[in-house]
Protein backbone atom coordinates (compact mmCIF):
# COMPACT_ATOMS: atom_id res chain seq x y z
CA UNK A 1 0.00 0.00 0.00
CA UNK A 2 2.83 2.46 1.09
CA UNK A 3 4.58 1.66 -2.22
CA UNK A 4 2.04 2.30 -4.37
CA UNK A 5 1.24 5.28 -2.53
CA UNK A 6 4.82 6.70 -2.66
CA UNK A 7 5.08 5.21 -6.70
CA UNK A 8 1.92 7.13 -7.01
CA UNK A 9 2.71 10.69 -5.57
CA UNK A 10 6.67 9.90 -6.69
CA UNK A 11 5.05 9.70 -10.72
CA UNK A 12 2.75 12.74 -9.80
CA UNK A 13 5.60 14.81 -8.80
CA UNK A 14 8.01 13.82 -11.81
CA UNK A 15 5.51 14.74 -14.26
CA UNK A 16 5.34 18.29 -12.46
CA UNK A 17 9.10 18.90 -12.29
CA UNK A 18 9.58 17.71 -16.26
CA UNK A 19 6.53 20.43 -16.93
CA UNK A 20 8.35 23.22 -14.67
CA UNK A 21 11.84 21.72 -15.91
CA UNK A 22 10.85 22.70 -19.55
CA UNK A 23 9.25 25.74 -18.95
CA UNK A 24 11.82 26.87 -16.94
CA UNK A 25 14.40 26.01 -19.32
CA UNK A 26 12.46 28.35 -22.02
CA UNK A 27 12.41 31.06 -19.59
CA UNK A 28 15.89 31.06 -19.40
CA UNK A 29 17.46 30.22 -22.60
CA UNK A 30 14.74 32.92 -24.26
CA UNK A 31 12.64 34.78 -22.07
CA UNK A 32 15.31 35.80 -19.49
CA UNK A 33 16.90 36.91 -22.63
CA UNK A 34 15.06 39.22 -24.40
CA UNK A 35 13.77 40.84 -21.16
CA UNK A 36 11.34 43.59 -22.16
CA UNK A 37 12.43 43.94 -26.15
CA UNK A 38 9.20 41.56 -26.86
CA UNK A 39 6.10 42.48 -27.55
CA UNK A 40 3.57 43.75 -30.36
CA UNK A 41 5.51 47.02 -30.19
CA UNK A 42 9.42 44.92 -30.12
CA UNK A 43 10.41 47.04 -33.80
CA UNK A 44 9.50 50.15 -32.04
CA UNK A 45 11.65 49.30 -28.56
CA UNK A 46 14.85 49.01 -30.38
CA UNK A 47 15.41 52.46 -29.59
CA UNK A 48 14.49 54.87 -26.94
CA UNK A 49 12.44 57.46 -28.61
CA UNK A 50 11.96 59.92 -26.13
CA UNK A 51 16.01 59.68 -26.15
CA UNK A 52 15.90 61.40 -29.73
CA UNK A 53 13.23 63.83 -29.59
CA UNK A 54 13.71 66.92 -31.90
CA UNK A 55 13.72 70.13 -29.89
CA UNK A 56 13.87 68.44 -26.34
CA UNK A 57 16.17 70.24 -24.19
CA UNK A 58 17.69 66.72 -22.88
CA UNK A 59 17.79 64.58 -26.16
CA UNK A 60 20.64 63.44 -27.36
CA UNK A 61 20.57 64.33 -31.25
CA UNK A 62 23.02 66.54 -32.87
CA UNK A 63 21.92 70.25 -32.53
CA UNK A 64 21.97 72.05 -36.10
CA UNK A 65 22.44 75.37 -33.91
CA UNK A 66 26.05 74.04 -32.30
CA UNK A 67 27.96 73.18 -35.63
CA UNK A 68 30.39 75.53 -36.38
CA UNK A 69 28.93 77.66 -39.51
CA UNK A 70 28.94 75.78 -43.08
CA UNK A 71 29.83 77.59 -46.82
CA UNK A 72 26.21 76.21 -47.58
CA UNK A 73 26.22 79.31 -50.09
CA UNK A 74 29.09 77.86 -51.83
CA UNK A 75 27.01 75.03 -53.09
CA UNK A 76 23.87 77.21 -53.82
CA UNK A 77 22.00 75.65 -50.98
CA UNK A 78 19.42 77.27 -49.01
CA UNK A 79 20.26 77.18 -45.46
CA UNK A 80 18.47 75.97 -42.55
CA UNK A 81 17.66 79.21 -41.47
CA UNK A 82 16.02 79.92 -45.00
CA UNK A 83 14.52 76.39 -44.81
CA UNK A 84 13.12 76.73 -41.63
CA UNK A 85 11.60 79.78 -42.66
CA UNK A 86 10.22 78.53 -45.48
CA UNK A 87 8.54 75.38 -43.51
CA UNK A 88 7.36 77.54 -40.65
CA UNK A 89 5.20 79.41 -43.04
CA UNK A 90 3.75 76.62 -44.90
CA UNK A 91 0.38 74.59 -44.12
CA UNK A 92 1.31 71.76 -41.85
CA UNK A 93 -0.27 69.45 -44.34
CA UNK A 94 2.57 70.82 -47.09
CA UNK A 95 5.66 69.62 -44.79
CA UNK A 96 7.43 66.76 -45.68
CA UNK A 97 6.21 63.67 -43.26
CA UNK A 98 9.62 62.04 -42.00
CA UNK A 99 9.84 58.33 -40.72
CA UNK A 100 12.44 56.08 -40.24
CA UNK A 101 14.62 52.90 -39.11
CA UNK A 102 15.65 53.18 -35.09
CA UNK A 103 19.30 53.04 -36.06
CA UNK A 104 18.49 56.62 -38.05
CA UNK A 105 16.35 58.12 -36.20
CA UNK A 106 18.81 60.18 -34.09
CA UNK A 107 20.20 61.88 -37.49
CA UNK A 108 16.57 62.15 -39.08
CA UNK A 109 15.42 63.50 -35.64
CA UNK A 110 18.39 66.15 -36.28
CA UNK A 111 17.41 67.04 -39.48
CA UNK A 112 14.01 67.63 -38.54
CA UNK A 113 15.23 70.07 -35.02
CA UNK A 114 16.91 71.78 -37.89
CA UNK A 115 14.56 72.36 -40.31
CA UNK A 116 10.93 71.95 -38.80
CA UNK A 117 8.76 74.05 -36.65
CA UNK A 118 8.35 72.81 -33.09
CA UNK A 119 4.81 72.37 -33.21
CA UNK A 120 5.63 70.32 -36.28
CA UNK A 121 6.59 67.00 -33.76
CA UNK A 122 3.94 65.92 -31.16
CA UNK A 123 5.02 62.99 -28.95
CA UNK A 124 2.76 61.49 -26.72
CA UNK A 125 5.09 60.05 -24.37
CA UNK A 126 5.48 56.71 -25.89
CA UNK A 127 5.27 57.49 -29.51
CA UNK A 128 4.66 60.30 -31.92
CA UNK A 129 1.05 60.63 -32.36
CA UNK A 130 -0.81 60.09 -36.10
CA UNK A 131 -0.41 63.73 -36.85
CA UNK A 132 2.77 64.26 -35.67
CA UNK A 133 4.86 65.37 -39.05
CA UNK A 134 8.32 63.74 -37.28
CA UNK A 135 6.88 59.82 -37.26
CA UNK A 136 9.02 56.78 -36.35
CA UNK A 137 7.66 53.64 -37.40
CA UNK A 138 11.08 51.66 -37.85
CA UNK A 139 11.66 49.56 -41.13
CA UNK A 140 8.91 47.22 -41.39
CA UNK A 141 6.28 49.89 -40.87
CA UNK A 142 7.85 52.62 -42.59
CA UNK A 143 8.53 51.39 -45.93
CA UNK A 144 4.43 50.84 -46.31
CA UNK A 145 3.99 54.03 -44.48
CA UNK A 146 5.82 55.80 -47.94
CA UNK A 147 3.96 53.67 -50.58
CA UNK A 148 0.90 54.18 -48.94
CA UNK A 149 1.32 58.20 -48.92
CA UNK A 150 1.34 58.39 -45.04
CA UNK A 151 5.36 59.22 -45.13
CA UNK A 152 7.27 61.52 -47.58
CA UNK A 153 10.83 60.77 -46.90
CA UNK A 154 11.84 57.52 -45.14
CA UNK A 155 15.57 56.63 -43.91
CA UNK A 156 16.94 53.54 -43.56
CA UNK A 157 19.09 51.00 -45.37
CA UNK A 158 18.23 49.63 -48.59
CA UNK A 159 14.63 47.45 -48.89
CA UNK A 160 14.18 43.40 -48.33
CA UNK A 161 12.84 41.93 -51.47
CA UNK A 162 9.21 41.99 -49.75
CA UNK A 163 9.49 45.46 -49.48
CA UNK A 164 9.97 45.83 -52.82
CA UNK A 165 7.51 43.66 -53.94
CA UNK A 166 5.14 45.78 -51.87
CA UNK A 167 6.23 48.90 -53.96
CA UNK A 168 5.59 47.10 -57.06
CA UNK A 169 2.39 45.75 -56.33
CA UNK A 170 1.25 49.24 -55.45
CA UNK A 171 2.44 50.48 -58.46
CA UNK A 172 4.88 52.99 -56.71
CA UNK A 173 8.46 53.37 -57.41
CA UNK A 174 10.76 54.50 -54.98
CA UNK A 175 13.48 56.47 -55.29
CA UNK A 176 16.71 55.89 -53.16
CA UNK A 177 18.87 58.67 -52.32
CA UNK A 178 22.37 57.75 -50.76
CA UNK A 179 22.87 60.05 -47.74
CA UNK A 180 25.56 58.53 -45.77
CA UNK A 181 27.72 55.21 -44.81
CA UNK A 182 27.68 52.79 -42.21
CA UNK A 183 29.20 49.87 -40.93
CA UNK A 184 27.81 46.10 -41.15
CA UNK A 185 29.34 44.57 -37.95
CA UNK A 186 28.84 41.28 -36.19
CA UNK A 187 28.97 41.08 -32.47
CA UNK A 188 29.68 38.32 -29.88
CA UNK A 189 29.15 37.72 -25.98
CA UNK A 190 32.37 39.96 -24.46
CA UNK A 191 33.12 37.16 -22.77
CA UNK A 192 33.28 34.94 -25.75
CA UNK A 193 37.32 34.79 -27.02
CA UNK A 194 36.11 35.27 -30.41
CA UNK A 195 37.89 38.49 -31.52
CA UNK A 196 37.72 38.23 -35.42
CA UNK A 197 36.25 36.53 -38.50
CA UNK A 198 36.24 36.40 -41.98
CA UNK A 199 33.26 37.07 -43.98
CA UNK A 200 33.24 33.47 -45.69
CA UNK A 201 33.15 32.15 -41.89
CA UNK A 202 30.80 34.23 -41.06
CA UNK A 203 28.81 33.16 -44.24
CA UNK A 204 29.64 29.49 -43.27
CA UNK A 205 28.24 29.92 -39.70
CA UNK A 206 24.58 31.69 -40.73
CA UNK A 207 24.92 28.81 -44.17
CA UNK A 208 25.04 26.11 -41.11
CA UNK A 209 28.07 24.97 -42.76
CA UNK A 210 30.30 25.78 -39.37
CA UNK A 211 28.56 24.98 -36.18
CA UNK A 212 30.56 25.17 -33.79
CA UNK A 213 33.09 28.10 -32.72
CA UNK A 214 35.80 25.69 -31.90
CA UNK A 215 36.35 25.44 -35.90
CA UNK A 216 36.69 29.38 -35.77
CA UNK A 217 39.50 29.58 -33.26
CA UNK A 218 36.64 29.85 -30.45
CA UNK A 219 36.16 27.75 -27.63
CA UNK A 220 34.22 24.23 -27.92
CA UNK A 221 31.00 25.42 -28.20
CA UNK A 222 27.82 25.62 -30.55
CA UNK A 223 27.39 28.12 -32.68
CA UNK A 224 23.83 30.11 -32.06
CA UNK A 225 23.27 32.60 -35.36
CA UNK A 226 20.77 35.11 -34.45
CA UNK A 227 18.85 36.64 -36.97
CA UNK A 228 15.91 39.10 -37.04
CA UNK A 229 12.64 39.36 -38.41
CA UNK A 230 12.72 39.12 -42.12
CA UNK A 231 11.84 42.96 -43.51
CA UNK A 232 14.42 44.56 -40.80
CA UNK A 233 16.98 46.98 -41.85
CA UNK A 234 19.90 44.91 -41.08
CA UNK A 235 17.89 41.17 -41.60
CA UNK A 236 18.16 42.67 -45.73
CA UNK A 237 21.65 43.68 -45.28
CA UNK A 238 22.11 40.06 -43.72
CA UNK A 239 20.18 38.35 -46.83
CA UNK A 240 22.60 40.45 -49.43
CA UNK A 241 25.76 39.85 -47.43
CA UNK A 242 25.01 35.95 -47.78
CA UNK A 243 25.36 35.96 -51.60
CA UNK A 244 22.48 34.12 -52.58
CA UNK A 245 23.07 31.54 -49.45
CA UNK A 246 20.10 30.61 -47.02
CA UNK A 247 20.75 31.59 -43.57
CA UNK A 248 19.62 28.15 -41.67
CA UNK A 249 18.43 28.35 -38.31
CA UNK A 250 20.18 26.15 -35.94
CA UNK A 251 17.28 25.58 -32.62
CA UNK A 252 19.61 23.49 -30.79
CA UNK A 253 22.73 25.71 -30.40
CA UNK A 254 20.27 27.99 -28.47
CA UNK A 255 22.27 25.96 -25.93
CA UNK A 256 25.89 27.56 -27.35
CA UNK A 257 27.07 31.01 -27.72
CA UNK A 258 25.43 33.55 -29.98
CA UNK A 259 26.69 35.56 -33.17
CA UNK A 260 24.49 38.86 -34.38
CA UNK A 261 24.68 41.48 -36.27
CA UNK A 262 23.82 44.87 -36.46
CA UNK A 263 24.57 48.83 -37.63
CA UNK A 264 28.02 49.90 -36.12
CA UNK A 265 26.53 52.66 -34.45
CA UNK A 266 22.74 51.25 -33.72
CA UNK A 267 25.40 49.07 -31.45
CA UNK A 268 28.00 51.31 -29.94
CA UNK A 269 26.48 54.63 -30.17
CA UNK A 270 22.70 54.03 -29.06
CA UNK A 271 22.40 50.66 -27.56
CA UNK A 272 25.95 50.93 -25.97
CA UNK A 273 26.43 47.89 -24.11
CA UNK A 274 29.43 46.81 -22.78
CA UNK A 275 28.51 43.30 -22.44
CA UNK A 276 28.25 42.61 -26.17
CA UNK A 277 31.41 43.47 -28.21
CA UNK A 278 31.95 43.58 -32.37
CA UNK A 279 34.17 41.48 -33.75
CA UNK A 280 36.82 42.14 -36.53
CA UNK A 281 35.64 40.76 -39.98
CA UNK A 282 39.27 39.81 -42.56
CA UNK A 283 40.92 41.41 -39.47
CA UNK A 284 39.79 44.57 -39.82
CA UNK A 285 37.89 46.39 -36.72
CA UNK A 286 34.92 48.31 -37.81
CA UNK A 287 35.93 51.38 -36.34
CA UNK A 288 35.03 54.91 -37.54
CA UNK A 289 38.64 55.50 -39.06
CA UNK A 290 38.64 52.25 -40.91
CA UNK A 291 34.63 53.06 -42.47
CA UNK A 292 36.52 56.19 -43.87
CA UNK A 293 39.41 54.52 -44.98
CA UNK A 294 37.88 51.78 -46.63
CA UNK A 295 39.79 48.83 -44.71
CA UNK A 296 36.59 47.76 -43.23
CA UNK A 297 34.94 45.74 -45.74
CA UNK A 298 31.16 45.41 -45.13
CA UNK A 299 30.39 49.48 -45.76
CA UNK A 300 27.13 49.91 -46.96
CA UNK A 301 25.18 53.14 -47.80
CA UNK A 302 21.95 54.03 -46.00
CA UNK A 303 18.77 56.60 -47.77
CA UNK A 304 16.49 58.66 -47.95
CA UNK A 305 13.59 57.15 -49.56
CA UNK A 306 10.78 58.93 -51.51
CA UNK A 307 8.43 58.37 -54.18
CA UNK A 308 9.53 58.89 -57.59
CA UNK A 309 6.26 60.53 -58.26
CA UNK A 310 6.77 62.67 -55.04
CA UNK A 311 5.78 66.19 -56.72
CA UNK A 312 6.69 68.13 -53.33
CA UNK A 313 9.21 70.73 -53.39
CA UNK A 314 9.63 70.52 -49.96
CA UNK A 315 10.60 66.78 -49.91
CA UNK A 316 13.59 68.00 -52.49
CA UNK A 317 14.34 71.35 -50.39
CA UNK A 318 15.03 68.97 -47.32
CA UNK A 319 17.22 66.69 -49.43
CA UNK A 320 19.83 69.47 -50.87
CA UNK A 321 19.66 69.90 -47.27
CA UNK A 322 20.44 66.66 -46.22
CA UNK A 323 23.17 66.19 -48.89
CA UNK A 324 24.55 70.01 -48.30
CA UNK A 325 27.79 70.64 -46.14
CA UNK A 326 25.82 71.37 -43.00
CA UNK A 327 23.77 67.75 -43.47
CA UNK A 328 26.70 66.10 -44.35
CA UNK A 329 27.69 67.82 -40.68
CA UNK A 330 24.82 66.23 -38.95
CA UNK A 331 25.08 62.71 -40.14
CA UNK A 332 29.22 62.83 -39.13
CA UNK A 333 28.24 64.19 -35.79
CA UNK A 334 25.68 61.85 -35.13
CA UNK A 335 27.64 59.30 -35.55
CA UNK A 336 27.81 57.86 -39.13
CA UNK A 337 29.80 58.64 -41.85
CA UNK A 338 28.69 61.19 -44.62
CA UNK A 339 28.16 60.21 -48.55
CA UNK A 340 30.56 62.72 -49.41
CA UNK A 341 33.55 60.79 -47.53
CA UNK A 342 33.33 57.74 -50.00
CA UNK A 343 35.71 54.91 -48.18
CA UNK A 344 35.79 51.24 -50.30
CA UNK A 345 33.10 48.40 -50.08
CA UNK B 1 -4.43 6.69 -3.53
CA UNK B 2 -7.57 5.19 -5.28
CA UNK B 3 -6.42 4.63 -8.87
CA UNK B 4 -9.60 6.46 -10.33
CA UNK B 5 -7.98 9.22 -8.42
CA UNK B 6 -4.61 8.97 -9.49
CA UNK B 7 -5.66 8.30 -13.12
CA UNK B 8 -7.27 11.81 -13.33
CA UNK B 9 -4.64 13.31 -11.55
CA UNK B 10 -2.50 12.13 -14.27
CA UNK B 11 -4.46 13.13 -17.22
CA UNK B 12 -5.20 16.45 -15.91
CA UNK B 13 -1.39 17.53 -14.92
CA UNK B 14 -0.78 16.23 -18.43
CA UNK B 15 -3.09 18.10 -20.02
CA UNK B 16 -2.51 20.91 -17.89
CA UNK B 17 1.56 20.55 -18.59
CA UNK B 18 1.27 20.02 -21.95
CA UNK B 19 -0.91 22.76 -22.98
CA UNK B 20 1.43 25.29 -20.97
CA UNK B 21 3.92 23.79 -22.66
CA UNK B 22 2.58 24.24 -26.22
CA UNK B 23 1.49 28.01 -25.27
CA UNK B 24 4.40 29.35 -23.62
CA UNK B 25 6.65 27.81 -26.88
CA UNK B 26 4.32 29.57 -29.35
CA UNK B 27 5.04 32.47 -26.77
CA UNK B 28 8.60 31.84 -27.11
CA UNK B 29 9.10 31.09 -30.86
CA UNK B 30 7.35 34.88 -31.02
CA UNK B 31 9.88 36.89 -29.01
CA UNK B 32 12.75 34.98 -30.20
CA UNK B 33 12.02 36.14 -33.77
CA UNK B 34 11.47 39.80 -32.10
CA UNK B 35 14.18 39.91 -29.78
CA UNK B 36 16.35 42.39 -29.95
CA UNK B 37 19.93 40.55 -31.33
CA UNK B 38 21.94 42.52 -28.73
CA UNK B 39 19.57 42.19 -25.52
CA UNK B 40 19.81 38.10 -26.33
CA UNK B 41 23.30 38.19 -26.79
CA UNK B 42 24.33 40.84 -23.93
CA UNK B 43 22.33 38.21 -21.52
CA UNK B 44 24.35 34.97 -22.51
CA UNK B 45 25.51 33.01 -19.25
CA UNK B 46 28.18 31.28 -20.09
CA UNK B 47 31.26 32.56 -17.92
CA UNK B 48 34.54 33.70 -20.51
Amino acid sequence: MNRKLLFQAGSLLFLVLLFAGFLFGEWFLVTRRCRASFGGNAELKSIEAEKYLPFHEESLIVRQETLAETDTAAVNVPSAAMIRNRFAEMPREDLPVLDGAAALLPVYSAFFHALYPEDAAVFDGTQYTENSVMQYRNTLRGYKAIVDGTADVFFSASPSAEQQAYAEEHGVELEYIPIGREAFVFIVNAANPVETLTADEIRGIYAGRIRNFSEVGGVNQPINPVRRIAGSGSQTVMETFMKGEEIRPAPLALFGRSIGFSFRYYVEGIVGNAAVKMISVNGVYPSRENIRNGSYPLVIDFYAVKRKDDMNPNSQLLLDYILSPEGQRIIEESGYTGIREKGGE
Amino acid sequence: MPDKLYIKLLVTITVIGLLLCIGYTVYTVEEYLNCSIIAFIANEWWPK
